[in-house]
Order: structure tokens, then sequence, then C-alpha cells
């Protein structure tokens, strides 16, 4: 019932599924940033090398070596790091992102190469902007390199438990006295207005009541409850239907 | 509900630090078991969001702390890809490889009879400032350039070329087109060169240079343009499946290509870098290069083939 959610439902061999979150491209512009900050900064030291090399007379062969380590960082690095940790550079590690299978599965190498060297194309025209073009086209925003090698993007921030959704004010004796008896809610229409109640507080009382009327009056039609505002009904609706109106005040 | 929370922080604390020893990693599976069981509850009880939420992400997690094990000997399966996968799987794509080895050697050949019998062709092609670097690269026939000089060249070569080929595979991703340009230009442009040098009497000493790595790095541009090709081929007939999903079943004969195309490049670069900046003698210099297509010829019609 996700129709603009940014997860990705998995199918485990433990026969639970569970969504990933996917990473948008704020998130992967971050770990790309400071990937990006790590190469400039090892690049600058096999420099700082090769100099040294090219004073200690060793001249050819620092020279050398700097090519072959510029060419490493250049085209290497993703597929070096996100092999050894599992899906991880480290600008993604400080991001809190990961490279996986689009089926969940851990990347492996072949995967990690074809994504990595497929950056050369996602980078075109100008700074990503294929890649991002395919990340918008995409459901499950991967860019070409991530359509190739069948992996995803995951976001592993952690999330807080923020409580239980509280009623504003409390159900009163009276509200409860004229609900029917019986208030059934589809899953996604609970979901929909705990996602309402728990944003309520950042939004002003015109706004919130122009989001209430998109399922308002549908709900106030089916169940029979009323109430001065389309807001107060979507939360009597979600009381009577959880129980939360025979709690405490 | 408090004694389940209590075991979401043990779980917590276990992804946060370790697991660093066996018994964490056993504990890990367990906890990760039965979380897995409190989100079919949270789901089934129609729990709030914001739980089912925290024990997704506690469980994508774990799952993913579990599972990121890393597969043992991929240094053999790795070597195994590119020695035999890949000459295998270049004879399966023999179509592709024909085709990209036109796209290239043609405008090879368009640009080295050009600029040998039109000495304004090539000044149209390149730059004048490119044709007078590379007259003065190939001047003198002794290349002799010393321990110190073989490992620069080297590891710049490696950094050119292996990074053109690269480009070849990667921009079939535009449908293939992005290959086709890449092999037409490299190839024009390696074929004027040559041309010009040979029509301003330094042929002799290009092909003393190039002799000995020309087969395999020839070989290896053409084989990452088969990659992309192959990759671009794959976006344009899908066979009935989305693009993506086509994309994905080419996925694995698209790697072999690539690491194919990587050996040959790596191996060219190598003996560009080490063999053709030496001191041998012309005469072993072809020599040598003729061992060198004989080697390729036969481990790429051969390779990987059952007995």
């Amino acid at each position: 019932m996700e129709l603009l959610d940014t997860t990705a439902t998995v199918e485990t061999p433990e026969r639970v599924s569970f969504r990933f979150r996917l990473a948008g491209p704020g998130q992967r512009a971050l770990a790309w940033a400071i990937d990006t900050l790590v190469q400039v900064v090892l690049v600058g030291l096999l420099l700082a090398l090769a100099m040294m090399g090219g004073i200690a007379g060793l001249g050819g062969i620092g020279l050398g070596l700097f090519f072959l380590g510029t060419f490493c960082v250049q085209w290497l690095y993703g597929v070096l790091f996100e092999t050894l940790w599992s899906g991880r550079t480290i600008g993604k590690r400080i991001a809190d992102l990961r490279v996986v299978r689009a089926d969940g599965a851990p990347a492996r190498f072949p995967d990690f190469l074809l994504r990595n060297l497929l950056k050369a194309v996602d980078f075109l025209p100008l700074f990503f902007g294929i890649g991002v073009l395919a990340m918008t086209a995409d459901r499950r925003m991967r860019r070409i390199g991530d359509l190739v090698a069948g992996t995803v993007v995951v976001a592993e921030d952690k999330t807080n438990v923020l409580g239980i959704v509280a009623v504003r004010p409390p159900v009163t004796e009276e509200e409860r006295q004229a609900m029917p008896a019986g208030v059934a809610l589809r899953p996604d229409e609970l979901r929909a207005i705990e996602a309402f109640l728990r944003r309520r507080s950042r939004l002003s009382d015109e706004r919130a009541e122009e989001l209430a009327r998109y399922l308002g009056p549908e709900l106030s039609r089916r169940t029979g409850v009323t109430a001065p505002t389309w807001e107060r009904v979507l939360v009597l609706a979600w009381a009577r239907a959880t129980g939360a109106d025979r709690g405490a005040a | 509900m408090a004694a389940r929370r209590e075991r979401w922080d043990q779980l917590e604390r276990l992804l946060a630090d370790g697991p660093a020893s066996a018994s964490g990693w056993s504990e890990l599976a367990g906890a990760y078991r039965a979380i897995c069981a409190d989100l079919s509850v949270a789901r089934s009880a129609g729990m709030p969001s914001d739980v089912q939420d925290v024990l997704d992400d506690l469980a994508g997690r774990a799952h993913n702390r579990l599972y990121a094990v890393r597969p043992t000997g991929w240094g053999r399966a790795l070597v195994g890809d590119a020695l035999v996968g890949f000459p295998r799987e270049l004879r399966l794509q023999w179509r592709l490889f024909l085709l990209a080895s036109v796209l290239f050697y043609g405008p090879f050949v368009l640009g080295a009879v050009g600029a040998a019998v039109d000495p304004s062709f090539a000044a149209a092609v390149l730059s004048p400032g490119m044709l007078e670097q590379i007259e003065q690269m190939y001047a003198s026939d002794d290349l002799v350039r010393g321990v110190g000089g073989d490992v620069s060249m080297a590891g710049f070569y490696v950094l050119n070329n292996v990074g053109i080929a690269f480009r070849c595979f990667a921009t079939g991703a535009l449908f293939g087109i992005g290959s086709i340009y890449c092999l037409v230009y490299n190839g024009l442009l390696i074929g004027t060169v040559a041309g010009h040098l040979a029509g301003v009497g330094l042929g002799r000493n290009l092909l003393s240079f190039v002799a000995g790595h020309s087969a395999w790095e020839l070989t290896g541009v053409c084989v990452a343009g088969t990659a992309g090709l192959r990759l671009g081929w794959a976006l344009v007939a899908t066979g009935g499946s989305t693009r993506a999903g086509s994309v994905r079943r080419a996925s694995g004969a698209i790697y072999r290509l690539v690491l194919g195309a990587a050996f040959l490049l790596l191996v060219a670069a190598a003996i560009e870098g080490f063999w053709s900046a030496g001191p041998a003698p012309f005469p072993a210099r072809l020599a040598f290069g003729a061992v060198q297509i004989l080697i390729v010829a036969l481990w790429l019609t051969f390779g990987g083939r059952a007995r």
C-alpha cells in the first residue's frame, strides 16, 4: 500500500519480509562527497610519496607507482572497499548506507566491479546527470551502475521509537458516547492517520484541516463518526478503532 | 512489551559493537530470529507504524550483518573467471566481438591509409601539436630508458589505456552508442597516428615499440567494446522482459567480458612498460610480437574448452 514510499520489501530465507529503506539522492551525494574527498587525499599522499621518491633519486619508479596508484584510486577505490566491507565505502559508512543486492542478499565482487566501472557513464554528461536521471526514473532509486549490477543502496540509519501516538485533546465522554460502537479502519488508513498525528505538531491548524479533508469525509460517511472538524473525525475514528479512547484521558 | 524492548536494545548493542566472538555471533543469530518473530507479530497486530519501522530497521541491519560474510576462495574464483570463464564467454558473444573488431579496425585501416597517403589527413584528425609530440616520442630508435623509466611508463600506460577501455565499456549503457563511438574514435586515432608516422619515415620505430604489446592491448580494447555492446544490446533487445531484467540476465556475461578486458590490458601495460621500452634488437621484437599474437589467439580460441 506504500505508493510514495522509499522502501523496498525483501523476502528473506527466514520467511519474514521486511522493508529496506532506500537511500535517497541526498544521502548518496553525501557519501559520494566524502569518498571523493578521501580519494583526493589519497592521490595527494601518492604525489607526496612520488616527490619524495624523486628527491631520493628513485625518480622513474616513484612516478610509475604514482600513475598506478592514481589509477587504482580513481577506478578501484569503490570496488576495493565495497568488497572488503560488504558493501560500504568510507563515505557510505559515515552516511550509514550499504550496497546490497536487489533481493536483500549481500552483494559480491562482480556486482561491485560492474557498478563502480559504470560510474563512468553515470557521471555523464555533467556531474552525474545520467545517474540522477536513472535514479529518478527507477522505483528503487538505482543509477545505471546499480541496474546493471543488480544492486540497491539502502539506508541503515537508526530510527527512534517515538512512543505511542497521543490523542490531544483527549477523547471526552460526550464524544465517546456519540461514536458508533464499532469503527473498522483498514491498516493503511490507520498508518496514515498515525503518520498524520506524529507530524501534527509541525503543522498549522489550517494545514492540518486541509490534509484531514482528504480522508475525513469518506471516513465519516463510512463509519458514522462525526465531529466539528475533519481532523477530529480522523482522531476519533482512530482512537475508537485502536481502543485508545478507552485509555486514560 | 517491556521485555521485548529489552531484547531489541540488546540487539542494538550487539550490532553497534560487534559481535566480537563466536558466542556473540550465535547471540546475534538468536536475536535476529526473535526479532523476525516480533516483526510478524507487530504487523499482524497492527502496532503503530513507528514501532514497525524500528523493527524493520533492526531486522534489516541484523540481516545484513549476519549474511555479510566474505566469500572464501574469492581469489581463486576471480582468476578462474578471468582465465577460463572469459574466453568461453567471448566465444559465446562472437558476433558482438566481431562487430566491435570491425568498428575498431575499420577506422584504424582508414586512418592509417589516409594518413600515410595524404599528409594533411593526420592534421585534420589530430592537432599539429599532438602530431609533433608523437613524432618526438618515436624520433629515435633507441628506446632504452633504464629501470626507473620502465616502471614509470608502465604505470602511465595502465592509467591511460585501461581507463579508455573502461569508458568504452561503460558508455555502452547508452544503448551501445557510446561504445560504438568509442571504438570508432580510438580506432581512427590510433590508425592515423600509425599511418602518419609511417608517412614521415618513423614507421620502423613505431613498430619496434608496439609489436610486443599490440596483440594484448588492441584485443583488450575490442573486448571492452564488446562488453559495452552486450550491455547496449541488452537494453535494446530485451526479449520480452523489462530493460532492467534484461540487463540483469546479461550481467554475468558482461562481468566476464569486463574482467577479461582488464586482464588483457594489464598484461599489455606490463609488456609495454617493461619489454617494449627495453633494449632488445628489432628482429627479436618482431618475433616476440608475433609470439604474443599467437598466445592471445590460442588462449581466446581454446581457453576453457572442455577436453
